[in-house]
């Protein structure tokens, strides 16, 4: 997630927190050693994206459910 | 890490080979999963010239334009900053005539290696770093044992350029390894004794002085006002064989399994069958309020994220660490 791949993952998240969902979340990484990558860097990356740029995403939109 | 020790975790890990760790990009990963990993700085460690790309201060200079914009890089991966810089004068470097090999054991090299240390200190200074971390001498198999004399020669460099780090504001701490021609426990006291302490730190290393038969906990001990930096890994060998002197111990002792069939020396925290003690290291580390960086590495080790992320889990899960 986060290096030019074609989902819009903070308009997914702010969409999953308006609707109310609250099943898991599960991050997954099909073929991620395909041309010389890691899964464990994968997973890395993908918990850092999380932290720091779906967080964000997920609390504005928390923040405009509240409001309502 | 949120917590009274400061910690950073160790680059080096990542650079495997000549062309692994050259794109941006694929710095951009390592520096996401350190900061995933709850690591906020980072050491680096110098290399040989242009593929080291974050290696060197002159290319990472080029790279990035300037201290400012490499540590605007950083901290694209929420990376904050640098704790230290590992600079070894004994390795060969790229000049314009080509590769230069200099031995602070050598006094004919002494003037050049001291010049040699200047954009070192100059770039650790610049980007906000606290140490410059060395590797005070060559390997123990390349020369004939130093005895006292040549320890004091090999001092004598260190206090010229503790005079340069202590000027620019930043510390010069020797780091042992397991190979170097300063081996035993006394011939460290040796070196340590003859540089100035108001100048020249020491730093240790848990698994380096483990493979070198020297207990990291007794030593840290012994010469706690002395340690000014940290690396902390696992080993699970010791050298019961004076395997050091291996003619080309660099390969055949740590890559080539010292005829042993050690397929590799250095392993992340928690490995079973670890020898370093590492609660009671970290807590004498507490108990004497030291106040330096400890820096997690897991060099010559397997995939750098799983040992990253492995790492990160035995300071949480068994330190009590908070991320």
């Amino acid at each position: 997630m986060g290096e030019g791949g074609l989902v819009d993952f903070p308009a997914l998240m702010k969409e999953i927190v308006r609707s109310g969902y609250d099943g898991w979340l599960t991050v997954e990484h099909d073929k991620a050693e395909l041309g010389g990558g890691s899964y464990a860097e994968a997973t890395a990356v993908a918990k850092w994206y999380i932290d720091n740029v779906l967080a964000e995403a997920q609390a504005e939109a928390e923040a405009e459910v509240a409001a309502r | 890490m949120k917590d009274s020790l400061r910690w950073s975790y160790a680059l080096n890990q990542w650079n495997l080979r000549l062309d692994a760790f050259v794109r941006h990009e694929d710095q951009q990963r390592a520096l996401k999963t350190v900061s995933a990993c709850g690591f906020d700085h980072i050491e680096l460690a110098s290399g040989t010239g242009r593929w080291d790309n974050i290696s060197r201060p002159e290319v990472i200079l080029l790279n990035h334009g300037s201290h400012q914009g490499f540590l605007d890089f950083l901290r694209t991966a929420k990376v904050q900053g640098v704790s230290s810089m590992f600079w070894d004068p004994q390795a060969p470097a790229e000049e314009e005539e080509g590769y230069a090999f200099r031995s602070t054991a050598n006094p004919a090299d002494s003037d050049a290696i001291v010049e040699w240390a200047k954009p070192f200190v100059d770039f650790v200074a610049g980007v906000g770093a606290e140490q410059l971390v060395v590797r005070p001498v060559g390997s123990a198999w390349m020369s004939p044992p130093l005895g006292e004399d040549g320890i004091k020669l090999v001092g004598e460099v260190w206090n010229r350029i503790g005079e340069l780090t202590s000027a620019a504001g930043i510390g010069l701490a020797l780091h042992y390894d397991c190979l170097g021609a300063v081996h035993t426990a006394d011939e460290l006291r040796g070196l340590l004794s003859a540089t100035d302490p108001a100048t020249v730190g020491f730093a240790l290393d848990t698994a380096e002085l483990t493979v070198g038969g020297i207990d990291p906990v007794a030593f840290y001990r012994e010469n706690a006002e002395r340690v000014t930096h940290v690396h902390l890994k696992d080993t699970r060998y010791a050298d019961t064989g004076e395997e050091y002197r291996m003619p080309g111990a660099e390969a055949t002792m740590l890559k080539g399994g010292a005829g042993r069939r050690i397929e590799r020396w250095f392993f992340e925290l928690g490995t079973e069958g670890g020898l370093v003690d590492v609660p009671a290291f970290v807590a004498a580390l507490r108990e004497n309020d030291y106040p330096g960086w400890v820096v997690v590495e897991s060099d010559h080790g397997g995939n750098p994220a799983e040992l990253a992320m492995l790492n990160s889990w035995y300071l949480q899960r068994v330190l009590g660490v908070t991320k």
